[in-house]
């Protein structure tokens, strides 16, 4: 049995002459919570769209579950549920009529899940979708994705609209019931806390590129702040030195890995080290963006 | 499922028409029946049936364009071509699902105001049904095909509904315009719908009792193949669409 719900090699989509989304290869374990991080417009949607077979790769190939994306498309969206980005669904129908509507696609729907979900959730089931709030709106999509009984939950932003209960709710929901059964949740966000808080997984993409994938607790655990004062000292990037930036005699060091031993090169040439400390995923973020920018 | 939400989704003009096609099929009859007391019942019957005939022609050429405006064309227009194209289901199964739908509330429509109107009649003038005057009906039934699906494949060749229908009545417009200009210039007969009808239209107001004639045979065989060919067309359109 493939052990991975997701994987990417090389893929790439241009539209026209331009690179939306430029050869990533992600992996993304079975059963795994998977943030993928990116800023608007850095390709996240794109690669959703590939996966779900909505967009054709222009070059590469991508399997869900083993499942080639263009080939077994019909086989992969059996055992995936999606939320979009934009969260529109039919005006005139109401929630209830969704359900009625998205049921039958799906053998494996679960009705006491639409219970469950419209109770906890406090969706108004009778009301038509277009006189719901925005927050609502978001909700109905949860509802129905959560209700499928899917292998592979795809949530593009699904924190859209809702507020700050709701969205503790949802991750509550999430991390509990969807890894409860097993599933693997690929989801892209820019609320970095919410990713920090759930995932196991991170990707983090921009401007078409993947610029790093990890275990959430590896690369808290690697990446760290140096403070380092002294004379002459590295004010090169490279694959250890993620960013430098100096001030007078300051050197404020991102490493990525290995940051004992780089304090203790540093040290001996004649730094005083002042201060190594962990970043939050949100410092780690603006740093890798910010040198690919 | 989609054909139910695509019923769900028309429904409301489906009523509509359907309130029209009974109130066409029973004024001819009505109308008449005040109006030339003194045709006889032949005579009568004839140009009563003249009168639903185009009716129910008219009727449905709008009911079809209308119909033809919905369907998968309005999932990309209203963005929810996402939600439907990720359920476990093929173009194929959307595209003709939508057809089906609609397709099957226009021939509802033909049939309410054939056997409403036609029975009325036949009932009013003491006149036998017979299936030479029925047929009569067949052109007008194929045209609705053919304006539905070609509004159908319009509306998501624009991905919208509403620009669908405005090409399609501009179609309607200017393809009679083009066979009677190349035909006056040229003397060219182009193929069009307008073939099927056995007479037309000025011709049958004079001698109502064409109406009986047989539609020619071979452009009926032909245009009943080309209607469901539109469909079939959208439906390679959106194998090659992205969102």
């Amino acid at each position: 049995m493939n052990e991975l719900a997701i994987d990417s090699k090389d893929l790439t989509k241009t539209y026209g002459s331009i690179r939306a989304v430029g050869g990533i290869n992600l992996t993304v374990p079975r059963g795994a919570i998977y943030g993928f991080l990116g800023r608007n417009g850095a390709g996240k949607t794109t690669t959703i769209k590939m996966l779900l077979g909505l967009a054709r790769p222009t070059a590469g190939a991508a399997r869900v579950f083993g499942m080639d994306v263009s080939a077994e498309r019909m086989s992969i969206l059996q055992r995936t549920a999606f939320v979009s980005e934009k969260k529109t669904l039919y005006p005139s129908l109401t929630p209830t009529e969704l359900v009625r509507f998205s049921r039958g696609f799906y053998p494996t729907w679960s009705d006491s899940s639409v219970d469950k979900y419209a109770r906890l959730l406090e969706i108004p089931m009778k009301q038509r979708f277009e006189k719901l709030s925005n927050g609502n709106q978001t909700k109905v999509w949860l509802l129905l994705a959560l209700s499928q009984g899917a292998d592979l939950l795809i949530l593009d932003e699904p924190t859209t609209a809702l507020d700050p209960l709701s969205v503790d709710q949802l991750l509550h929901v999430l991390a509990e019931d969807g890894l409860g059964r097993g599933c693997t949740i690929f989801f892209s966000s820019h609320q970095l806390e919410e990713v920090e808080r759930i995932a196991e997984y991170v990707g983090v993409i921009e401007r078409g590129n993947l610029l790093m994938e990890s275990r959430l607790d590896d690369i808290k655990s690697e990446f760290r702040l140096i403070t380092a004062a002294g004379n002459s000292l590295p004010s090169q990037t490279s694959p250890q030195i993620l960013s430098v930036a100096v001030e007078g005699n300051f050197y404020r060091y991102v490493v990525t890995k290995d940051a004992e031993g780089f304090a203790a090169g540093l040290s001996q040439n004649g730094a005083t080290i002042t201060n190594i400390v962990p970043l939050s995923l949100r410092e780690i973020f603006l740093q890798l963006v910010r040198r690919e920018q | 499922m989609y054909f139910w939400k695509c019923w769900r989704g028309t429904r409301v003009s489906f009523y509509v028409f359907l309130a029209i096609a009974l109130t066409l099929a029973v004024l001819p009859w009505k109308i008449m029946d005040s109006a030339m007391r003194d045709l006889g019942p032949q005579q009568f019957f004839a140009l009563a049936w003249m009168i639903l005939v185009f009716a129910s022609s008219g009727l449905l050429a709008i009911a079809g364009m209308s119909f033809g405006a919905t369907g998968i064309s309005e999932e990309f227009a209203h963005k929810t071509a996402g939600f439907l194209l990720t359920k476990p289901r093929s173009i194929r199964y959307f595209v003709w699902a939508g057809w089906a739908a609609n397709a099957l509330q226009f021939l509802t429509l033909t049939g309410t105001m054939v056997l409403v109107g036609a029975s009325l009649l036949s009932w009013a003038c003491h006149v036998q049904l017979t299936g030479r005057l029925l047929l009569t009906f067949v052109p007008g039934l194929i045209m609705t095909f053919l304006l539905f699906g070609m509004t159908y494949l319009l509306a998501i060749l624009h991905k919208n509904g509403r620009n669908g229908f405005i090409s399609s009545l501009g179609v309607v417009i200017v393809f009679p315009m083009i066979c009677l200009a190349v035909q006056y210039f040229w003397h060219i007969h182009l193929p069009s719908p307008g073939d099927m009808y056995p007479v037309e239209m000025s011709q049958m107001v004079r001698h109502p009792e064409l109406v009986a004639a047989l539609p020619p045979l071979w452009p009926l065989v032909g245009w009943s193949l080309v209607a469901p060919a539109c469909p079939l067309v959208a439906e390679l359109v959106l194998e090659h669409t992205e969102l």
